[in-house]
């Protein structure tokens, strides 16, 4: 890019006057690969401008050259650290447009798959924040017990991290092993393990580094586009699970934790409760398991997608996630818009929060929005 | 919000929006409403919506109509309030490309949707002062999300090199 | 005073560390996960079905050798692995069950030409 050219987009939008221009990221372990220039007076950020795309791929144009069953393998990678939520969402994305009916016990494996991501992707924000702060022993602990669910995702999925597209539409790729349902169990008691452990451990840290730092008022997060925990740490109960249920969600019994602060303690507690909730769900689930077998999913090389829109909404661990699919009647969707939470908090929600902050709390700042910057990209 | 309460106050901003405008919407069968209007009185109606409690922009996306010569800008509503979700879809002329921006309504969340489809789409919002490239970058090609841009012949002139084999069948 | 790491430091001490002795020792890897591919020539009916479901297109029909092809006078499935992803959707589609996934995974390589895998393995890419 020409020098002009950089200047220009980074100017734009800033409300620096003046200030010392410090890069935070993209390279940076504390930040993942996305970057923010921050410009610092001293030891306060006046101007922040984020600079993304180093993630860009160009999935909505992808989508549109593949078969709904090749783009559920592609749909992990909207955002490995919550793969099988993404899964998810195309995987309905692409039913509403067929019409196919899902078999009750598919709802179910669905939902508790999902869950175990929503479970490990808050793990791995434990993780990343803790590190982010020095708090080293919340690194490993997290990283320690999030291990013991890829290994069922490896048992129930054939791969650990990437789950080739196993919510896909038409149900699941294949039903749960045999043997699953116990291995639950097991993980279940280690996973509350693991949530007295976040208690038992860490009783200064997070709370200090965090209480009051980043704060953001609710009607700044509605106008900025916040979802999911940032926003239900400004006070609104707000989440698709509960407004508008989706697979099951309807039926189960499950809190959304809320809280008046907004500050970034206020966002680690809430989803510190999601894993005690999404456990609490995945009990309720795996009691309630229809237990007629299910057939594996055949995958199709061609078949046309029946044509409509839809435009579908889900609860990730991030926020809130949508598709909205259009098809013509071919063989691949064409048009495949994805929205994902992370582009309204890696941008509006982050340079809003970072004005006016010190240097040192950036980190805090920053990894309590729990941003991922593939599904900001795409 | 129970779905019956949910669908009554639906169906009250349905007979508003239809009393006001003199639209037929579409509700399909998972609740969500669907509404076409034409460019013209597409600010009156985003106006409208929002100040009927629509106050989250969900996602603005534009899908491109080559043989119409139109883009198709769709904006993804929500209301926390009512539990409503509403699309709104109104076609624009391809080579002009230009609607106004829904800043004045949605602020920064409905700013850097724009942003990423003019850079995307080639779409121009009025209004958006800051319409800057957001993804890539050094790109002085076409848009690229477009139907007519050839992202195949692109890859293999650019990346591909003929004496790779892993790269053979790509290139036949 | 919470007694925060304490209680678990004390345990650590009586416990066996988790270290498993690879390549000595090693995890069981469960049924059914996505490694490295088989290929049973036999069983293939050139359905080429493998070849279009792949999102990656990294199987491409390829003739046999000359000295095979009359025995084999259709096209067989070569697989790049370099652009494989492991998905499992070629294993899946096949009629026959001629492909399929095993649990292999040591396929690192420092060589880009090893990581095709030819339908009659003897033979040159």
């Amino acid at each position: 890019m020409s020098e002009a050219t950089w200047n220009e987009t980074m100017a734009k939008g800033s409300r620096a006057v003046d200030g010392f221009d410090l890069y935070f990221g993209p390279v940076h372990p504390g930040s993942g690969n996305f970057g923010v220039r921050l410009t610092v007076d001293g030891e306060r950020v006046v101007g922040a401008r984020s600079d993304p795309g180093y993630l860009h791929r160009g999935f909505e144009k992808l989508m549109e050259y593949r078969t709904p069953m090749q783009n559920a393998v592609l749909s992990d990678r909207l955002c490995i650290l919550e793969s099988l939520n993404w899964n998810l969402i195309h995987a309905e994305a692409v039913d509403q447009l067929c019409g196919t009916e899902i078999a009750d016990r598919a709802k179910f494996i669905r939902v508790i798959m999902a869950e175990f991501s929503r479970i490990q992707s808050h793990i791995i924000w434990y993780g990343v924040l803790s590190k982010a702060l020095g708090f080293d022993t919340g690194f490993k602990v997290a990283f320690g017990y999030r291990d013991y669910i890829l290994d069922l995702f490896e048992f129930v999925t054939g791969g650990r991290v990437y789950p080739a597209g196993y919510i896909c539409p038409g149900g699941v790729r294949r039903d749960f092993p045999e043997g699953t349902t116990k291995r639950i169990h097991a993980l279940l008691v280690k996973l509350e393990q693991m949530v007295r452990d976040f208690e038992a451990y860490d009783n200064r840290t997070i709370a200090v580094r965090c209480q009051g730092v980043g704060a953001l008022e609710l009607e700044d997060a509605l106008r900025l586009g916040a979802t999911g925990p940032v926003l239900r740490a400004c006070g609104l109960g707000a989440d698709v699970r509960r407004d508008a249920a989706y697979e099951i969600y309807g039926d189960l019994d499950f809190e959304v934790p809320v809280r008046e602060e907004g500050d970034a303690f206020a966002r680690s507690i809430i989803r510190r409760r999601e894993i005690e909730e999404s456990i609490r769900i995945v009990r309720q689930a795996v009691d309630r398991l229809p237990s007629e077998a299910l057939g594996p999913v055949k995958p199709r090389v061609a078949g046309k997608i029946p044509e409509g829109e839809v435009y579908v909404r889900n609860e990730i661990a991030r926020g809130e996630a949508a598709i909205y699919m259009r098809s013509i009647g071919e063989d691949c969707p064409y048009r495949c818009k994805i929205r994902g939470p992370d582009l309204l908090h890696m941008i509006p929600v982050l340079e809003h929060l970072l004005v006016g902050a010190e240097v040192a709390d950036v980190p805090a700042i920053y990894w309590s929005l729990n941003i991922c910057p593939a599904d900001m990209d795409r | 919000m129970g779905g019956a309460e949910s669908a009554q106050r639906r169906a009250g901003l349905l007979e508003a929006v239809g009393r006001r405008f003199d639209l037929d919407p579409h509700v399909a069968a998972d609740g969500s409403v669907w509404i076409t209007v034409e460019e013209r009185r597409l600010g009156d109606l985003l106006g409208f919506l929002k100040s009927s409690g629509l106050v989250h922009c969900s996602a603005i996306s534009v899908t491109d109509w080559p043989e119409d010569e139109t883009f198709e800008v769709t904006y993804h509503l929500w209301s926390y309030e009512d539990a409503i979700l509403l699309t709104v879809k109104s076609r624009i002329d391809r080579r002009e490309a230009t609607v106004d921006s829904a800043i004045p309504l949605w602020g920064e969340s409905a700013a850097i949707h724009e942003r990423e489809l003019h850079e995307l789409f080639g779409v121009t919002f009025r209004g958006n002062a800051d319409l800057a490239p957001l993804f890539l970058e050094g790109w002085d090609g076409p848009p690229p999300f477009r139907k007519d841009f050839d992202w195949r012949a692109y890859v293999r002139d650019t990346f591909y090199e003929e004496g790779n084999p892993h790269e053979r069948s790509y290139l036949e | 005073m919470a007694l925060g790491v304490i209680p678990q430091l004390i345990r650590n001490l009586f416990s066996r560390p988790m270290t498993v002795a690879f390549p000595h020792e090693a995890i069981p890897i469960p049924e059914g996960y996505r490694g490295e591919h088989t290929y049973d020539v036999e069983r293939c009916t050139s359905c080429t079905l493998c070849a279009r479901i792949c999102p990656n297109r990294a199987i491409e029909m390829v003739e046999a050798p000359e000295e095979k092809r009359e025995a084999y006078p259709k096209t067989y499935p070569r697989i790049d692995l370099g652009k494989c992803c492991f998905c499992g959707l070629c294993q899946d589609v096949c009629p026959s069950g001629a492909l399929s996934m095993t649990k292999g995974f040591f396929l690192s390589t420092n060589d880009r030409l090893t990581v095709f895998r030819s339908p009659f393995p003897s033979d040159e890419v």
